[in-house]
């Protein structure tokens, strides 16, 4: 290698070195800056906050998010059931006892049209026969979904919501949810009913439309 | 150079089939949904095809109101409707002659000869023809819930879906008894009311009360015993669908009845023994999700319905046959 | 963003308005009475996995792209990047299923820095960030074994094939374009696309959307003779890589020590990275006058990019859910007799006004409008520099891997004497005739057994054709048993 070759390398490497460092401390700018943006959105609202339930106090997306599902403004169309990436979809339908009527013809439980008021299959909303029906004393018959029959598709839902006091309700269960960067049943959503919401606020929408917790 | 290829076959070949075994077994995500996971409500509308159409709509008049909860008819067709925190009078065009500011929602309303009893959620007030407020009455309890007002010359009965239970008062707020509807020798469940739609209405000496739970009415004397009942779940277009229903009764002149149903929500005429006539209004006249259809029966057979989808009164007519 | 800001205000808003509704159905629903004591069961709320786990795969990722540098820069073993090739395919791939993986990451780390209102888990920006920075001082180590994408591709290339130049150039813009629309959807809040067509990612969950599938299976075949074409050819987070690759502090190097030209490794990378010496052929003047044209042609360039960037923007608005419900409505609106979708069905019992919707699309179609004249300047850009770079032609004396291509794979070590001398040789045989490098596009080079002694096979085969200026292909394969035959 000639002088000129050895200059060109020597050049080249100090205007690498320049740059590497320039684009490290770019690198660190941003992280610090993500990470301080972080810092100062939580305690903006109090100086313990961690990403809080109350997203519209200081109108910032918080960090370490989940997916929610908001079921006022679910429509049952039944792709919860089918866009998961995975095969069993992590929308699970859930049951908030403290709203069920406990009818004994419950529209969540019977196909319309049911012949009789007992668990053939025939009968049956639930496509998968996830749904226990359990007598208590008359008239009155308890509801509940067995997670791991339920694919989500959200007929017991529509049943309950037109006809009953909509008590059933399509949720993300979040010990199966893979929360993907882009959720494919929230890009499929008709309604737009997805969101990603904090972590204390992952299970609070309720069907009623209230959001206790 | 062969080993290659032949390595470079069996991969390919390897990762075709388990593409298609991951892609036929296991499935895909997809973005058509299959039959079976879709609601269809068909067997209802079905049935609401076959039955006789007897009644058409009229006239609709438009209320000021956000949140209509009921209504009523009072003298010389003055129509008084409750929501949002008023009481609206209007004469029998539909214009409004008078809108009195309440203290807290209302939710029911009957009005008598003499006053108007305004129901809210655990009390009831007297209000007169001009609009002054003349009694409260007390507090029912704190689960009280009044979803259904009636009253005849001298008693007012109270439906309250909180506590499940039927209010005797007379007209000074004096309290006559309380109905439980489990029957006489108190066996029964009583009134099986999984959602807030309770109605009554007064015809002759008794008092027919919805058992919404048991998709029946029930008739009671003024001393609370149990004359008769009728109705039943079914698919069937004289049945009651849904898991409560009917939502709101009226009697008309007739003694027939005229009900309301949420779910499928459509207005159906009965005759006084409980035999289904025909439909008033079908389902595919309201919008999805209609709740809170409140009726009222004039004594010219003209029949008055609430209609809070469209914030409205809609009034039909008899078909002439 | 203002938009969501905005968005969600009026949404507040008008919930608000239709908040009667909710209100009276959120009130007290009474429980019967039950008379047999039974007790309400209330309705559980799984846990998600718990916040830990996250600490612990940046610290795995941390963890291999140390040893991945170490694989390739200091023990040079190609069989070590194997394992940790396998290594990632079970834990970042089939055991993470894939998800949050660097390849998407930047995505979030953009999205925040567009969107104040935005921020990205600490975690993800570890993502994000790791194999940047190893690439900023050692080179594409993550591409090499630490990438559950590349290392799957990995594992199949059988035959690989070299593409000619023209084609390779070509399809090296791919990444750009990519880079740059993933970018602008993720400006727009459109959506995040690298995630919604990462073809891997269904293999390792084993279920996704049924063409994502093919693709990736499609990839795999394709990949089994042109060498991992999804890392060379559309990975966007390559180009970060590439351009940081390029900054590098050290590198990966065929030789060990010393390159001594003796052209064994011109067919050893699959993956076309291995630049050949050249020499100046031309009169320095002429470089410059080709590259003044380049220079001129670039504000031209990006002109017309700017100009034509908003047509591109505006057709990839069109996949944007909002801007697609605004024009379902308004078909229904001007043709009654259309049938709701389910979308403009749910719209409208949202209740939602289609004013607020309206004001949304505006200000979206305002951002892919600014998003489409720097999207298409960036790709004016891009072309420019391309130009460029196959403009240039810089006098190199040894054969070394490019900084920005090489994917750090540890192939083209075997093929260096310098290698096997600095190994002793005496087992290395097997690793003579490693199962990478390109098959004979020239025919007659015949392959030795790796069990002979010394064949000495020439052949004044045609020169390899697409490789400018290279020598004809003049290959001595020498298989050495003893240290001192190595000396050529």
């Amino acid at each position: 290698m000639n002088q000129a070759q050895q200059t060109n390398i020597t050049r080249r490497g100090w205007l690498r070195t320049a740059l590497r460092t320039i684009a490290l401390v770019g690198l660190g700018g941003v992280m610090v800056g993500m990470v301080s943006r972080t810092k100062r959105l939580c305690t903006k609202v109090s100086s313990t906050c961690r990403g809080c339930a109350k997203r519209e106090a200081c109108g910032f997306a918080p960090p370490r998010t989940l997916w929610q599902l908001d079921p006022t403004k679910c429509i049952q169309c039944g792709l919860c059931a089918t866009s998961c990436v995975l095969e069993h979809s992590a929308v699970r339908c859930f049951h908030t006892h403290a709203q069920c009527g406990y009818c004994k013809l419950c529209f969540g439980y019977f196909e319309p049209g049911a012949k009789a008021l007992s668990s053939a299959a025939e009968n049956q909303l639930c496509p998968t026969g996830a749904i226990r029906r359990t007598y208590i004393e008359d008239p009155y018959f308890e509801i509940a979904i067995d997670k791991a029959l339920c694919i989500g598709c959200g007929k017991c839902v529509h049943g309950c919501k037109m006809f009953g006091n909509g008590s059933l309700y399509l949720q993300i269960d979040h010990s199966i949810c893979l929360n993907c960067n882009e959720c494919a049943i929230a890009t499929a959503c008709p309604a737009d009913a997805f969101s990603r919401v904090p972590y204390a606020e992952a299970y609070t929408k309720r069907a009623n439309g209230s959001s206790e917790a | 150079m062969n080993r290659k290829l032949t390595a470079a076959l069996i991969i390919a070949i390897a990762i075709s089939v388990s593409t298609l075994l991951v892609v036929n077994k296991r499935g895909c995500s997809t973005t058509s949904v299959p039959e079976s996971y879709l609601y269809s409500t068909k067997v209802y509308t079905d049935a609401e095809r076959s039955a006789p159409l007897l009644y058409r709509e009229i006239s609709r008049i438009p209320l000021s109101l956000l949140e209509p909860h009921a209504l009523t008819i009072g003298q010389n067709g003055t129509i008084a409707v409750v929501g949002d925190k008023a009481l609206l009078l209007m004469d029998s065009e539909g214009r409004e002659k008078q809108r009195i500011n309440l203290d807290s929602p209302p939710t029911c309303i009957a009005w008598t000869s003499t006053n108007i009893f305004v129901g809210f959620n655990t009390h009831i007030e007297v209000y007169n023809a001009a609009g002054n407020r003349l009694q409260t009455w007390q507090t029912l309890g704190e689960n009280a819930w009044l979803t259904g007002l009636a009253a005849n010359t001298n008693t007012l009965f109270a439906a309250d879906y909180g506590q499940r239970i039927v209010w005797q008062f007379g007209f000074d707020g004096q309290l006559l008894g309380k109905f439980n509807g489990r029957g006489p020798q108190g066996s029964e469940p009583g009134f099986v009311i999984p959602s807030p739609y309770f109605d009554l209405a007064i015809h002759n000496e008794s008092v027919w009360i919805t058992n919404p739970g048991r998709q029946r009415l029930e008739a009671y004397s003024f001393a609370g015993k149990r004359l008769s009942y009728w109705g039943k779940a079914s698919t069937e277009i004289d049945g009651f669908c849904g898991c409560c229903n009917p939502s709101y009764i009226a009697i008309t002149a007739d003694g027939g009845f005229v009900t309301s149903e949420k779910g499928m929500p459509r207005v159906k005429r009965y005759a006084s023994d409980g035999a289904f006539l025909g439909m008033v209004a079908p389902s595919d006249t309201f919008p999805k999700g209609t709740v809170g259809l409140d009726l009222a029966a004039d004594n010219d057979g003209i029949i008055l319905v609430l209609d809070p989808g469209s914030r409205a009164i809609r009034f039909y007519a008899e078909e002439a046959l | 963003m203002r938009i969501r800001l905005i968005s969600l205000s009026i949404m507040t808003l008008g919930l608000v308005l239709v908040a009667p509704t909710f209100v009276s159905a959120a009130e007290r629903f009474p429980t019967p009475d039950f008379e047999t004591g039974y007790t309400l069961p209330s309705t559980p709320q799984p846990a998600p996995r718990a916040a830990m786990w996250e600490v612990i795969d940046t610290v795995t990722l941390l963890a291999a792209l140390v040893l991945g540098a170490i694989f390739a820069l200091k023990l040079r073993s190609r069989r070590a990047i194997t394992i940790l090739s396998l290594f990632t395919i079970a834990y970042f791939g089939f055991w993470k299923k894939g998800c949050i993986c660097p390849v998407g990451s930047w995505q979030n780390v953009f999205q925040a820095m567009t969107d104040p209102t935005t921020t990205v888990p600490t975690s993800v920006l570890f993502v994000f960030a790791l194999p940047l920075i190893f690439a900023l001082f050692f080179g594409r180590i993550f591409c090499g074994a630490v990438c559950p994408l590349g290392a799957i591709q990995d594992i199949v290339i059988l035959k690989p094939i070299r593409l000619p130049q023209w084609l390779k150039h070509a399809l090296s813009l791919l990444p750009y374009v990519y880079l740059g629309i993933a970018a602008l959807l993720v400006y727009t809040g459109t959506a995040f696309l690298v995630c919604r067509y990462d073809p891997f990612v269904g293999i390792y969950r084993m279920n996704g959307p049924f063409w994502i599938i093919i693709f990736g299976a499609a990839l795999l075949l394709i990949g089994i003779f042109v060498a991992r074409p999804y890392c060379r050819f559309l990975c966007p987070y390559g180009v970060l890589l590439s351009w940081a690759s390029a900054l590098s502090w050290r590198k990966v190097t065929t030789t060990p020590t010393e390159c001594i030209q003796c052209q064994l490794c011109e067919d050893a990378c699959p993956f076309d990275a291995i630049e050949f010496p050249t020499q100046a052929t031309e009169a320095h003047h002429h470089g410059l006058k080709r590259l003044a044209g380049i220079l001129l042609l670039l504000p031209i360039l990006l002109g017309f990019g700017f100009w034509t960037g908003p047509h591109l923007s505006n057709l990839l608005s069109k996949m944007d859910h909002r801007i697609q419900l605004m024009a379902q409505l308004e078909l229904e609106n001007s043709i009654p007799a259309i049938e709701m979708n389910d979308q403009s069905a749910a719209f409208r019992a949202s209740g939602t006004s289609l004013a607020s919707l309206q004001q949304e699309v505006t200000e979206l179609q305002q951002r892919f409008k600014t998003g489409g004249h720097i999207l298409g300047a960036f790709f004016g850009l891009v072309i420019a520099c391309k130009l460029a770079a196959l403009a240039r032609v810089r006098t190199r004396t040894d054969y070394e891997p490019s900084r920005t291509n090489c994917l750090a794979c540890g192939r083209c070590f075997a093929y260096c004497p310098k290698e096997h001398e600095q190994r002793k040789v005496g087992s290395s045989r097997k690793q003579v005739v490693s199962y990478s490098g390109f098959s004979h596009i020239t025919h007659g080079v015949g392959r030795a057994s790796p069990y002979s002694g010394s064949a000495c096979i020439a052949t004044d085969s045609p020169r390899a054709p697409g490789i400018p200026g290279s020598t004809s292909y003049n290959a001595k394969i020498l298989l050495p048993k003893t240290p001192q035959e190595n000396d050529e």
